[in-house]
């Protein structure tokens, strides 16, 4: 499995999700040898050996010291203030990202043994994956590619994407021998966008991780006044400007409510001004990208989670929100909504709709019954169940009988 | 007689944490002790105790030269906390009679823009700690940064002030040159105002000159000023004290060329040193300057958008002085004393979003790494105390019924205006 990062050392919901995954497979008897950019330290887990791509290959050693310009996934490489950068000086583009990926991959694959397939998670492993199969097919083994697609650059930046990233996206989805996308959101935008015909995408929506010693952090705020909380990266994708309009709709419906926003990203200046300027100093309370235990306290602070997001392929944070007994306000363009009916879903353009909704959420809702749907949602999105779902799309590529799409000479 | 007059403000504020959301409703501290503690005594060493000792040693050896200081309340708090030797210090220039100490906010604070009776309130406490401090009652007022109009100038003439110093700034000379002592709008105030360009060749462009191989020494400076002969009766030098040994460095020779100032000044036999009230005492008063739109020493507007100029940096000071009555009928010193600390203009300083030499300038003094991370500590701040202050009338909870929410409206303005409760708490 090609990945491009794992929690701890994660910047967002992909880590999380690569994890579930592989734990689920796990749990069914599936092996994973996992490979990342670069191991930056220990795992908590042991499910799984773990391949550091730095250490292999000839060409790009990373060099720690060198220059903070890494190109356009920064952020997947500044990991808890620890830093992969090129010795190249300057811009690295997408395409050489996921060349320098792709080389390093190959050196491991010359040196492992077939697996029986390729599992491949985004844009910067797609190349790799390729690559991959094909070293494989050469050495004369049939070793199909899965091509995971958890977000588009649709998702991320509307139509003024990065038309490198859609190109490599575009090659890695078609080049696959399956797709696997997040929700039916995702898959559509995967035929509509990148034209991938119907029949080679598959949908397996996330799944979710129960914890079984959820710790619980009191709060003296908690119940003081209403929270809520947004939690994302600070980019068009997670809406924060309709987080943001929807706090000031919501504080003339109910002026004690208190708003978190925690997170960082390249709208984040212009958020903070937005905010200065909606008169919410002291209203809405800024954090900066919150991980660990500190993710779960603010589940459990918050009275109610919101996600406006303009395109969420999936939406994992919905689950975890519910984990901690916080309901979920979420736009209609998340796929999680697909999967889960408690989330009440609004327009996330309409601050006054959203307002309303989360008024009666925060002060009229029936708490025991909002509690035992979102129990209901929890158990029946387990990893477990999405990664049966996973293994019968091995199943059909694998099994010679069930895989009438031939690997491409 | 012309009088160099020299004027040096001493001011640190009491900086914030970078509080975060789970502190609110905990007792998390609002104010980074560590920080100020290392700033202050860093400060301390590289300029304030060695340019005190040069004051002193240079008023001993020149009885005719004289100066002035500015103490904040926030400095002289942090310095019985962290350097208290400082005060046995200025003990002794206070001590000599040639250094006058000056009267402004207690807080350096933006309150003479925004709260009348917070601004009389804060001078009032400065006064008391100048006395109980040094012994002295000051007659001088300066303003938060030189703020000054004509409406803050009343405020001042009103507390019983003759004189206040504010800045030479170009647009309100029209013309004329800042060399004299002028009529404020308010017949009972005088002005006296910053020679801006001399005061900035040591403030500012002293390092400059230095690494640039032609240093500014005393005898050239003196040279600048006896250029003045004949049309000044003053020349008001009015600057940062950091300016000895921290924002100039010892390196630059900044120290040297305050030694020599006195003796390079009076080669020319038309010119001494006078502190403010003594210049002002000495010269006829000009012609009246009014000043419509509040001015200060900062940037290069001159104007108050170094505090204000952005979203943020209204919304902040707006926040925070709307709290003025809660705080007020909360009638509790501690909070009265925690509010004012949030009133000290720095921490809207550092919200500025200006580039250019100005904007170098603003993060030269912040500790934050972008001006957004100053509004986020305030912010984030407020959200808490807010919750140690009596409800705001449109801050109650969603009412039961539209009568329920008009009975308690007229509870809360039925609170009468207890006491005032001044607080000379330590941060």
């Amino acid at each position: 499995m090609l990945g491009w990062e794992l929690p701890p050392y994660n910047s967002g919901g992909l880590g999380t999700a690569s994890l579930g995954i592989t734990q689920g497979l796990s749990s069914l008897g599936v092996g994973v040898r996992f490979v990342v950019p670069k191991v930056f330290g220990p795992y908590p887990f042991s499910h799984m050996p773990v391949l550091s791509a730095v250490d292999h290959g000839e060409s790009l050693p990373w060099d720690e010291s060198a220059s903070r310009q890494l190109g356009y996934h920064t952020e997947l490489l500044e990991i808890k203030g620890q830093q992969l950068a090129l010795p190249t000086k300057g811009y690295l583009s997408a395409q050489q990202q996921s060349d320098w990926y792709a080389e390093k991959v190959l050196a491991i694959s010359a040196k492992e043994a077939p697996p029986s397939l390729i599992h491949t998670h985004d844009w910067m492993t797609y190349r790799a994956g390729l690559a991959a199969r094909d070293a494989f097919h050469a050495r004369g083994f049939h070793t199909p590619m899965v091509a995971h697609i958890h977000a588009t650059e649709f998702d991320r930046s509307d139509r003024h994407g990065n038309p490198e990233i859609y190109a490599l996206e575009k090659e890695g989805l078609n080049g696959a021998d399956r797709v696997v996308a997040v929700s039916q959101l995702t898959a559509s935008i995967v035929h509509e966008e990148y034209g991938v015909p119907l029949e080679k995408i598959r949908v397996v929506h996330n799944g979710h991780t129960a914890r079984s010693n959820l710790k619980r952090h009191p709060h003296p705020l908690k119940g003081r006044h209403p929270v809520v909380l947004f939690m994302g990266r600070v980019t068009w994708q997670k809406g924060p400007e309709h987080f943001l309009r929807f706090a000031v709709a919501l504080l003339k419906l109910d002026p004690s409510v208190r708003f978190i926003f925690a997170g960082s990203g390249d709208q984040y200046e212009r958020i903070i001004e937005q905010a200065a300027g909606s008169q919410l100093s002291g209203r809405v309370l800024f954090a900066p990208f919150l991980r660990g235990e500190e993710v779960d306290r603010a589940y459990q602070l918050a009275d109610l989670f919101v996600m406006p997001s303009e395109s969420e392929p999936f939406g994992l944070v919905a689950l975890e929100a519910m984990e901690h007994g916080t309901p979920v306000l979420a736009s209609p363009r998340c796929g999680v909504n697909e999967v889960a009916p408690s989330i009440v879903v609004t327009d996330h353009t309409n601050p006054l709709a959203m307002a309303r909704a989360a008024h009666t959420i925060l002060h009229t809702d029936d708490r025991a019954k909002r509690l035992a749907a979102m129990q209901h949602d929890l158990r029946a999105n387990s990893w477990q169940v999405a990664c049966q779902k996973l293994q019968a799309v091995y199943d059909e590529l694998t099994t010679p009988a069930l895989a009438p799409v031939p690997v491409a000479a | 007689m012309t009088h160099v007059c020299c004027y040096f403000e001493v001011h640190q504020p009491v900086r914030l944490r970078r509080y975060q959301p789970f502190d609110v409703a905990t007792d998390a501290p609002y104010f980074d002790d560590a920080l100020n503690k290392e700033v202050m005594e860093k400060v301390a060493e590289k300029s304030y105790r060695p340019t005190f000792k040069l004051l002193h040693e240079m008023l001993q050896a020149d009885e005719r030269f004289c100066f002035a200081l500015s103490l904040t309340g926030t400095w002289v708090e942090q310095a019985k906390h962290w350097t208290p030797d400082l005060l046995a210090l200025v003990q002794n220039l206070v001590a000599t009679g040639r250094c006058e100490l000056l009267a402004e906010t207690y807080y350096h604070s933006l309150a003479g823009l925004f709260d009348a009776r917070e601004f009389r309130e804060q001078v009032a406490l400065h006064t008391k700690l100048m006395r109980e401090t040094f012994g002295v009652t000051p007659t001088t007022f300066r303003n938060t940064e030189l703020m000054y109009s004509n409406g803050i100038g009343d405020l001042i003439a009103d507390m019983g002030y003759p004189l206040v110093l504010t800045e030479g700034a170009d647009h309100i000379l029209a013309g004329r040159t800042p060399n004299h002592v002028y009529q404020a709008t308010n017949p009972k105030l005088k002005l006296l105002l910053k020679h801006y360009s001399l005061s900035d060749d040591v403030a500012f462009r002293f390092s400059a000159a230095h690494r640039a191989g032609q240093p500014l020494t005393a005898d050239r400076f003196a040279h600048f000023i006896h250029g003045t002969a004949g049309e000044a009766e003053c020349v008001n030098l009015f600057m940062d004290f950091e300016t000895f040994g921290e924002h100039q460095w010892a390196d630059t020779g900044i120290f040297e060329f305050l030694r020599a100032l006195p003796a390079a000044i009076q080669a020319h036999p038309d010119f001494t040193f006078g502190t403010p009230a003594q210049v002002a005492a000495s010269h006829p008063t000009r012609e009246t300057i009014s000043v419509e739109h509040t001015i200060s020493w900062a940037d290069l507007e001159r104007d108050t958008s170094a505090w204000l100029g952005n979203d943020m940096q209204r919304a902040m000071a707006n926040h925070v002085y709307a709290l003025a009555e809660r705080v007020r009928s909360a009638n509790n010193p501690t909070l009265l004393h925690t509010w004012r600390l949030l009133q000290t203009s720095d921490h809207t300083y550092y919200a500025s979003t200006k580039g250019w030499g100005d904007g170098d300038v603003h993060s030269y003094f912040s500790a934050y790494d972008r001006p957004h991370d100053a509004f986020v500590a305030l912010s984030n701040v407020l959200g808490d105390f807010e919750l140690h202050l009596p409800p705001a009338t449109n801050e109650d909870p969603p009412p039961k019924s539209r009568r329920a929410a008009l009975q308690s409206k007229h509870l809360h303005r039925a609170v009468s205006q207890p006491e005032e409760q001044h607080s000379l708490r330590g941060a």
